[in-house]
């Protein structure tokens, strides 16, 4: 319970306390003090009516302590605006505290920083993800991650970069890389079954939407969110992840996924016709049958000449491999400079399996599966190979496509 | 926030600038100069008249010339005050518009010692 009051209210937390110090190395450290206590306490006595005010209090009284103590050794001007910006230590009402998320996700998203530390800083601190998830998400080893987010937490602070929502001649081309951020959010619930993540994403999504409302990308964004996000209940059984055409759609939410379609036309009204927009016609393609494998090619051809993507490219040899057969598609992902990719892997062994390559087809599931993060993929994976493994002799094509857009 | 703005030259675009364009370039950025944000400027001298005093070892090296071998060098410096870097970045833009060649690199400057200082 305490776990998922810490979730639900960290970006929260974090954000109102980011403001006020404009750093945020300081912020997570008062706020992670907050936590722990709240850890110890809330148990014990129960929790507060205001968890969210309460963990604000306190980790803004452990920040003055803090700063009082340092400015003792060192006097800095900028500690003592900041201490003056939190003001009294008096506790903070559920109503006072303003939703500054956005001021934080824009300064996380300066282009002052780069883009991998954005979206790296973003995550951790509105996400809430630990520095080895995000790690895992960006391929790169914890190391190397622990020290782009410090190295980008300092840049915010000693370069002086506003927390504050960009000026409306600023405002579109801060936009990209907030909604790359946000789909890399989603991504990274969606992958692992964590709804509160999708739906963190999807509720900075819909913040960007308001506040934009002319912004095709931006619906886009949020329509590709709601319709992957409507299917979530769906995607997982038993501990292993679900093929698309294996779903059971009484499970699959229609008002979201009809959400996620209003917004698709929201997006195509404003004319957009940005790699979010695709994105979200195509993922609204997959749902319809029967499907229209002509259509998703061609999208997906649209959407890699736009961006140049080898994970474009991945998904489309998934529509090709429809249209034109598994060898084609293998040929497209030839080359591909995707080695720790596990998708790459999964599909590669998908339609190896279905050419009755066996061999070849388990080589690339064990690839796929060290590099999962484990959970439901490993599980769905450790199910593929334990099929192949009993297979008599190769096989001919099967039914299901077992292979999902990614 | 205090900020300093490094004014990089490119040699070459400077060396082919006729003394009209230069004298509109220095009118404009003149204005902006007196903005109340900006504490102070200066203008070096060309880069063949630097002189460089290296630590090699136990010993000082003496080269002439600027210790960083580049085709654009340090040709100025801004010291400007404002709220935050996307201001600081709105002035250096505006510049960069003016000067339209060579580029502006922006560095906060150490509160500690802009406060003795100031």
């Amino acid at each position: 319970m305490v776990e998922e009051a810490f979730r639900r209210s960290w970006g929260r937390v974090l954000a109102a306390l980011a403001a006020d110090l404009r750093d945020i190395e300081l912020a997570e450290d008062v706020a992670q003090e907050a936590f722990a206590i709240a850890a110890a306490r809330w148990p014990r006595e129960g929790a507060p009516d205001n968890p969210t005010g309460w963990l604000i209090t306190v980790a803004r009284n452990r920040a003055i302590d803090r700063i009082r103590r340092e400015r003792v050794l060192a006097a800095k001007t900028e500690q003592l605006a900041a201490e003056l910006r939190l003001g009294s230590s008096a506790p903070v009402e559920q109503s006072q505290i303003p939703d500054e998320r956005l001021e934080l996700i824009f300064a996380c998203c300066h282009p002052a920083l780069a883009m991998e530390a954005q979206v790296a800083l973003t995550l951790r601190t509105l996400g809430g993800l630990s520095t080895e998830e995000i790690a895992r998400a960006f391929l790169v080893p914890t190391e190397t991650m622990s020290k782009r987010l410090t190295r980008a937490k300092r840049m915010i602070r000693d370069a002086g970069i506003p927390f504050s929502v960009p000026a409306a001649e600023l405002l579109p081309e801060r936009l990209a890389a907030v909604l790359a951020v946000i789909y890399l959010i989603f991504n990274e619930g969606w992958g692992s079954d964590r709804a509160e993540l999708s739906e963190e994403a999807i509720a900075l999504g819909r913040c960007i939407v308001e506040l934009l409302p002319d912004e095709a990308e931006a619906y886009g964004l949020l329509a590709l969110m709601l319709m992957g996000h409507g299917r979530h209940r769906a995607r997982f059984a038993s501990g292993g992840l679900v093929p698309l055409d294996e779903q059971d759609r009484s499970l699959w939410d229609d008002a979201v996924i009809t959400e996620g379609r209003q917004m698709l036309e929201r997006a195509l009204g404003l004319r957009g016709g940005g790699p979010y927009v695709i994105q979200a016609a195509i993922a609204d393609l997959y749902l319809r049958e029967p499907r229209d494998w002509r259509q998703i090619a061609l999208l997906h051809a649209q959407l890699e000449q736009l961006t140049g993507s080898p994970v474009v490219r991945l998904n489309r040899a998934v529509a090709v491999a429809e249209l034109e057969g598994e060898e084609a598609a293998l040929a497209l992902l030839d080359g591909l400079d995707l080695e720790r990719y596990r998708f790459l892997h999964s599909t590669r062994a998908e339609l190896l399996r279905r050419l009755g390559r066996d061999g070849e087809a388990l080589a690339a599931y064990r690839r796929a599966l060290e590099l999962s993060a484990g959970g439901p993929e490993a599980a769905w994976l450790q199910r593929r190979i334990e099929q192949l493994l009993a297979r008599p002799h190769a096989g001919g094509r099967e039914a299901t496509t077992g292979i999902e857009p990614v | 926030m205090r900020y300093a703005l490094l004014i990089y030259n490119d040699e070459q675009v400077m060396a082919q600038r006729g003394s009209a364009e230069r004298g509109r370039i220095t009118d404009e950025i003149r204005e902006v100069l007196d903005r109340s944000y900006v504490l102070d400027w200066m203008r070096l001298k060309g880069a063949d008249s630097a002189t460089s005093v290296a630590e090699s070892g136990s010993r000082s090296l003496l080269t002439d010339g600027p210790f960083l071998d580049s085709k654009d060098y340090l040709g100025g410096l801004i010291l400007i005050d404002v709220a935050d870097l996307d201001a600081a970045l709105a002035v250096a833009r505006e510049l960069q518009e003016i000067r339209g060649s060579g580029a502006i690199e922006i560095r906060p400057l150490l509160e500690a010692r802009a406060d003795r200082n100031g």
